[in-house]
């Protein structure tokens, strides 16, 4: 259970890093009103 | 098994076949045709107690061998006992080896118990809640009178049914001692608590499941708890230091003041053009001089290469006043959008914004375009994530306790349920 939670500690930070590194917000994510996320749409205007 | 004789003789009282597997160590048995008890002290075969019942299917036979403690067992007696409560009510095999003597394999609610029983005597006071055994300390749990309700099989004591004895469980998880106090003698017994499977595996038999927390049942994550906040406090540090490394550089990348003008549909304003060095995230900072106002802006942050657009919101209001001779207000005349993960290359920003009340003259909002900013709330998020682990087990082991104690009137307080244990 320790190694389990060891390497789950592991993959959590990865994915800070990961995150961090590639700019993603996760709050961003789970915001459906903002609709700021990673994909971009065409602009119309 | 080697060394182990079986012995026949007839039952005097219904004349079936009695056999004694424990030959010469045996001093009752029960026969299996009619239930009664009968003297295998010697040949005479005297009949204690004649009874006239059937006999029940238990589930481990009689004649059963397996491997438990590494030692190989045949399951010659069997004993059904209740607490005279009618709270409790267990069963107890006698294994039998020639060469290392008794075990008791107890069973109760799907929990099963390898004991043994102690050759020597230990103090034990009726007044303190628990007795040492080997430094160890083990806490009273239960204390009560048993009633055998059934026997079969053979024993190298005298057993029968309605025979009574005070009790007393104390615990050490996973070891459990028992003080058995009859007319005849005082008997401790060591138990070590068994996982069915292993219990299944020795005896080639399919058992019922568990229900509840068994007195000595190994505590919830026994191995995990121990160890399981350093390994928390070392990934919080790493996150911190991954945080702080990886954590983003912040520069402002345009500062821009938009005029918004008096109207009924929202004009579109934009920003200069600005270069996105490197993908990452963006933040737009919007602010106006509100006075019980309110401001709602659709944001665009176009590509001007490829004219794609990272769409969001932005809304803030501020309110303020006098109420009774004090000064109130609430909200901000400032408002913040993450874009997240914007690719590099140049672009504008696209405002549409609109307001409770523009004045006649109009009113300036200022944006300005941060880009890769520390975002700590990904940090936050991530020690969410990994203390979740440890506060459930941290949880789960306070509720697995307080389910144990909840069959016993000796309860600790909680607080000396250890890490350590």
């Amino acid at each position: 259970m320790n190694r389990v939670f060891a390497f789950y500690c592991l993959l959590m930070i990865s994915v800070l890093a990961y995150a961090n590194h590639r700019g993603y917000v996760f709050s961003n994510i789970f915001d459906s009103q903002s609709h700021a996320g990673g994909s971009a749409n065409h602009y119309h205007k | 098994m080697a060394g182990s004789k079986v012995k026949t003789f007839d039952c005097p009282a219904c004349g079936g076949v009695v056999s004694l597997r424990a030959a010469g160590h045996s001093i009752t048995a029960v026969c299996t045709h009619c239930s009664s008890v009968i003297d295998t002290a010697n040949d005479n075969f005297k009949i204690i107690l004649k009874h006239h019942q059937n006999e029940r299917e238990t589930d481990i036979p009689l004649g059963a061998k397996g491997v438990l403690d590494h030692v190989k067992w045949e399951v010659i007696g069997y004993v059904e006992k209740r607490d005279i409560s009618g709270d409790a009510f267990w069963e107890e095999y006698l294994l039998f080896n020639p060469y290392f003597g008794f075990r008791f394999l107890v069973h109760g609610d799907g929990h099963w118990n390898l004991a043994r029983v102690l050759k020597r005597d230990i103090r034990v006071n009726d007044l303190e809640p628990g007795v040492f055994l080997d430094d160890q300390e083990f806490h009273l749990f239960y204390r009560s009178t048993s009633i055998v309700e059934y026997v079969k099989g053979e024993f190298y004591w005298r057993v029968r049914k309605g025979d009574k004895a005070r009790y007393a469980d104390y615990i050490a998880p996973p070891r459990m001692l028992s003080v058995e106090t009859s007319k005849q003698e005082r008997t401790l017994s060591l138990s070590e608590y068994l996982l069915p499977g292993e219990v299944e595996q020795a005896f080639g038999v399919s058992l019922p499941g568990r229900t509840g927390v068994a007195p000595n049942q190994p505590p919830a994550f026994a191995n995990t708890a121990p160890r399981i906040w350093w390994i928390t406090a070392a990934a919080l540090l790493a996150a911190f230091l991954v945080q702080i490394n990886i954590g983003g550089q912040e520069n402002i990348l345009s500062r821009s003041r938009l005029h918004i003008e008096p109207a009924i549909v929202p004009k579109s304003l934009s920003t200069p053009v600005f270069y996105v060095p490197r993908r990452a995230n963006l933040v737009v900072e919007g602010s106006a001089p509100l006075t019980n106002n309110w401001m709602d802006i659709d944001l665009s942050l176009v590509n001007d290469n490829t004219n794609t657009a990272y769409s969001a919101t932005q809304a803030f209001e501020f309110y303020s006043g006098v109420d009774g001779g004090e000064f109130w207000s609430e909200g901000s005349t400032q408002g913040e959008t993450w874009f997240s993960a914007v690719e590099d290359g140049t672009y504008r920003l696209v405002v549409e914004p609109s307001s409770g009340a523009v004045p006649p003259e109009g009113m300036d909002l200022l944006v300005q375009v941060k880009h890769d900013v520390p975002i700590w709330g990904n940090f936050w998020f991530i020690v969410v994530f990994i203390l979740v682990v440890p506060l459930y087990v941290a949880w789960y082991r306070r509720y697995f306790e307080h389910r144990r104690w909840s069959n016993s009137d000796y309860a600790p307080t909680l607080n000396r349920v250890q890490w350590d244990e």
